[in-house]
């Protein structure tokens, strides 16, 4: 659906996105990390057709994005801010993009206007932040699109909101398998939300990965084991992420199959064993540790 | 889907319509209120119907209103480039940027030129009802709408064009104005920087002319002495379709994310740069050499001027006021080398400018004198004199000889022009050299040439007959003459019989002609000046407002008017006289610079020195009469103030050795 292929993007002297290169499948949700000033805006811009990369190619369903309307009509960009024209009204607006967007449906503003239960003909510089936020939602989804790019989306919403703006784009993508691409600078925020997870730095992609296979394929571990030479061991035949000693316990974070490793431990019969499963930013914690990055300022 | 296919985007036209429409409302009322209801309030004052040429006189000045409406329409309607939030809307949308354009552009059309047609039609309605003082026709409405669209539509594609190239409206609004005027700024400028160091450098006299051509901010002002010609309307169209052109492919390579940024397109930066510094650099020598001759203050001006310019740009550029790098040092060195070379080297005699003196074969025709503007130059709106410009050139060997002579003795001798002792009137002559050579080209000096030293070559130039017709306008002296009106003081001598204007028209031509240059250099006073009335139907020369003199030394002249009887009646003896006060003309540097050419000053200092003396004897006075001379400022003459009976005062100067004994024994 959405292919980047070695996109950069430079701006006066400085590398905003470095060669960037990623694959969203239709009807996927991928979220895109990063500290702020990571390149994920500018990433999305790119995306949305926004901005002309120095380099690389952004295709939609085979087709390039910038300067192509026949694309851009499937696509809606949200900006980490709403922009609204001035004194306009969430009606005024609908009607710009109704104009615009032909994919647009009346039914879905009506049924979405009493979702949210904002009042349409209210001037919406009158609008609360996360009202705003809600409106640009509500626009965005009234025009049907097949690609929906959110910058930092949950940002000023309120846990209610959260979820109902969760469940529409869960309903969206089970139905008519919109494709969503969402970045955020906090891995909870999205980590419920998202099947693919990209980690961006400085730059560059330092990871990326689906969520349920890393969920199933990385695991903690705490041993005891009887002899300390068992340890060195079983290191040679796993692949490890991480290994801390706790005393007389050792920690590891290991990726493979369960079963496999759960057999290779059971092998030398040790004191104690426990397999634990992760929580995402575990996983991204070690991961990156493993790539050589401190992964906390970077994604939490 | 059909809707995509037009070149313009419907939607966009709406929501700019709704956002901006006041723009179009606001301007209709404005227009409707500088044309047709002026035609009704306005006039109120007057008292019969007046015609009128053009309808941009009619009181209220247009030029402001036209510069606000189609550039403020234009930065609102751009702003969607220069704010991020709106510019990432608007290139998110499904629309191709010369939608876009084309969109807003067609918007801001929208809102600007119907107001000038509503106004026209307007106008042509209410042109025939009761109240209306004015007298027009139809065709200077559709000139005044044909106008106003050219210059709405100019103006407003040119904002887009500027808007294109930045990234900042307020700095979009700053640079049309700076761009619609920099043309005439820095002509202006360089004519002013080449004439005070460029030895020989002419004014250049169609300045203004081309200054307001090429500026349209000044060009708006002048709308009512000067509707605009055919050619500038095609000029405007012409460059109205360049800069929308110009729009459309700088917008296809414009980054959006330039919002925000001084100038939208980086190889700009360094011709913004060099622009700015050599406007600074200009101003600054412009100003501080007005005041201040030495070459240090002009030379520190310049490198303050450019200093504060390119800091200016770099500010403006990097939006910031810590700017100051190791490499902007460095690079300031290079720029300000560079534009001080560019200011430098047309004025340093590298380009031989100064020196150079055609050769007399190569030359085909010439013309020498001071009144080189007034042959050759139009007033506004006056286009029958241009072709003067022809007649004004001597094909004259001789002649030519003569003044390339003169040429080569200023050249070579280079007088002061401005600070020698001799640098006033009485004591130099205003020269400008006027070459057409073989090859087509045309060259041009002026030089101020003192007397003192170039007698020799001054003349052989003005003794010619080429030189005293161009300075006497002797073509003008024909038989469209129908009198000559003489004045002394407060004397009159009508000479309109036919026959003696004829002799006296030969008269004056011979005594012209005759005249030598010892004549032509003397402070002799005038007997009586000469003013010629043309027929009424003469329209050529009917302008011809040239004062002739009937000079002491016109021995003929002067023998006829004795015979006729019209000298006497000129004559003013010293029974006309109330009271004169002699004094010697010395201490000049007692008096305060400023103050030198004011007689009294110089009067009130002899009387404070108890230098002067009052004239009471009608013998004494009758030989002031006889003998005086023009007021000069020059130091050591005796100079007297004459009181008479009419209440005019006049300062008169005696030379040393036309003082006679009495009058000298007066003098304390």
């Amino acid at each position: 659906m959405i292919e980047i292929r070695g996109v950069s993007k430079i701006f006066l002297e400085d590398k905003a996105v470095d060669n960037i290169s990623l694959t969203v499948h239709k009807g996927a949700i991928y979220g895109l990390l990063g500290s702020n000033g990571a390149g994920k805006t500018t990433l999305l811009k790119t995306l949305a057709g926004i901005y002309r990369p120095d380099a690389g190619s952004v295709k939609i369903s085979g087709e390039a994005v910038l300067e192509s309307p026949e694309v851009k009509r499937r696509l809606i960009f949200m900006p980490d801010s709403p922009y609204f024209f001035t004194q306009a009204t969430i009606r005024s607006m609908a009607a710009f993009y109704r104009s615009i967007y032909p994919g647009w449906s009346q039914k879905r503003y009506e049924e979405l206007v009493t979702v949210f239960r904002l009042d349409a003909r209210r001037k919406l510089s009158r609008f609360s932040k996360g009202m705003q936020r809600q409106a640009a939602f509500l626009l965005a989804l009234s025009c049907k699109p097949d690609v929906l790019i959110m910058d930092e989306p949950i940002d000023g919403l309120d846990p209610v909101m959260r979820r109902q703006i969760k469940n529409l784009l869960f309903q969206e993508v089970a139905e008519r398998e919109l494709t969503v691409l969402i970045s955020s600078h906090n891995l909870r925020e999205i980590e419920d939300l998202c099947d693919h997870v990209g980690i961006m730095h400085e730059g560059r992609m330092l990871v990326e990965k689906d969520l349920d296979d890393l969920k199933a394929d990385t695991h903690k571990i705490q041993v005891a084991f009887r002899d300390a030479r068992h340890a060195a061991a079983l290191e040679a035949k796993l692949q490890i992420l991480h290994q801390e000693q706790r005393g007389s316990v050792s920690l590891y974070i290991v990726k493979g199959d369960r079963e496999r490793i759960s057999q290779a431990f059971h092998v030398y019969d040790p004191y104690v064993f426990d397999l634990l499963p992760l929580t995402l930013e575990e996983i991204f914690i070690y991961e990156m540790g493993d790539a050589g990055y401190d992964a906390q300022p970077i994604i939490l | 889907m059909t809707r995509s296919r037009l070149f313009f985007n419907t939607s966009i036209i709406r929501q700019n319509l709704r956002q901006h429409g006041w723009i179009g409302i606001l301007y209709t009322l404005v227009l409707l209120f500088v044309l047709p209801l002026q035609l009704f309030i306005n006039g109120d004052r007057l008292e019969e119907p007046v015609a009128m040429d053009n309808l941009f006189g009619l009181g209220i000045d247009i030029g402001v209103i036209l510069i606000i409406f189609p550039i403020g329409a234009g930065l609102f309607l751009f702003r969607y480039l220069q704010s991020k939030r709106s510019s990432d809307l608007m290139h998110s949308l499904p629309l191709r940027r010369a939608h876009l354009l084309a969109s807003h552009a067609a918007s801001g059309l929208l809102l600007l030129l119907p107001p000038v047609w509503i106004t026209a039609a307007v106008t042509s309605l209410v042109r025939p009802l009761h109240g209306n003082m004015y007298i027009f026709q139809g065709a200077e409405i559709w000139e005044w709408c044909l106008t106003l669209s050219l210059l709405t539509l100019f103006l407003f594609v040119f904002t887009v064009f500027v808007g294109i190239c930045t990234g900042q409206t307020i700095l979009q609004g700053i640079l049309i104005i700076i761009l619609l005027l920099l043309p005439a700024g820095l002509l202006q400028f360089v004519n002013i920087h080449l004439g005070r160091y460029l030895y020989g450098y002419p004014d250049w006299s169609g300045l203004y002319d081309v200054q307001t051509k090429w500026a349209p901010i000044l060009r708006v002002v002048d709308l009512p002495v000067a509707p605009l010609s055919l050619t500038e309307k095609w000029g405007y169209a012409i460059f109205s379709a360049l800069f929308l052109a110009g729009s459309f492919l700088l917008y296809r390579v414009r980054h959006s994310e330039q919002a925000g940024q001084a100038l939208a397109f980086t190889y700009f930066n360094p011709l913004f740069k060099a622009g700015v510094m050599l406007c600074t650099m200009l101003l600054a020598s412009t100003y501080f050499g007005s005041l201040k001759r030495q070459p240090g203050w002009i030379i520190g001006s310049v490198i303050a001027g450019g200093l504060i310019g390119y800091i200016v740009v770099e500010m403006i550029l990097r939006k910031t006021w810590h700017i100051m790098t190791r490499r902007l040092v460095l690079e300031f060195a290079v720029y300000g080398v560079l534009m001080a070379l560019l200011i430098y080297i047309p004025v340093s005699g590298l380009t031989g400018y100064e020196n150079r003196v055609p050769q007399n074969d190569k030359v085909a025709e010439v013309f020498a004198g001071g009144n080189y503007r007034e042959l050759t130059e139009n007033q506004v709106g006056d286009t029958t004199r241009k072709e003067m410009e022809d007649e004004v050139f001597s094909a004259d060997r001789k002649y030519i000889e003569a003044v390339t002579a003169l040429h080569h003795a200023v050249v070579t001798a280079k007088p002061d022009q401005k600070n020698g002792p001799w640098s006033e009137y009485p004591r130099s002559r205003n020269f400008t050299l006027v070459y057409r050579l073989e090859s087509g080209r045309k060259l041009m000096r002026t030089y101020n040439v003192p007397i003192a030293g170039f007698e020799p070559e001054l003349k052989a130039v003005m003794e010619h007959e080429e030189y005293k017709r161009d300075r006497y306008l002797l073509t003008r002296m024909n038989e469209n003459i129908e009198s000559f009106r003489l004045n002394n003081r407060n004397k009159t001598v009508v000479i309109s019989d036919p026959q003696e204007v004829l002799e006296f028209t030969g008269l004056l031509k011979r005594e012209i002609l005759n005249k030598s240059f010892e004549d032509e250099i003397s402070d002799q006073r005038e007997k009586a000046s000469i003013q010629i009335v043309y027929k009424p139907d003469s329209s050529r020369f009917q302008q011809n407002s040239y004062t002739y003199n009937w000079n002491p030394s016109y021995k003929e002249m002067t023998a006829w008017m004795e015979q006729k009887g019209y000298a006497d009646k000129l004559r003013v003896t010293a029974k006309e006289v109330v009271s004169a006060e002699m004094f010697k003309d010395i201490h000049h540097s007692a008096i305060p610079s400023r103050q030198l050419y004011n007689a009294h000053t110089r009067l009130q200092l002899a009387r404070d020195e108890k230098r002067s003396v009052v004239i009471t004897d009608k013998a004494l006075l009758e030989d002031v009469m006889l003998h005086q001379r023009k007021f000069t400022s020059q130091e050591g003459r005796y100079v007297v103030m004459i009181e008479y009976k009419s209440g005019n005062t006049d300062f008169v100067s005696l030379d040393e050795q036309e003082m006679t004994p009495a009058l000298k024994a007066l003098l304390p």
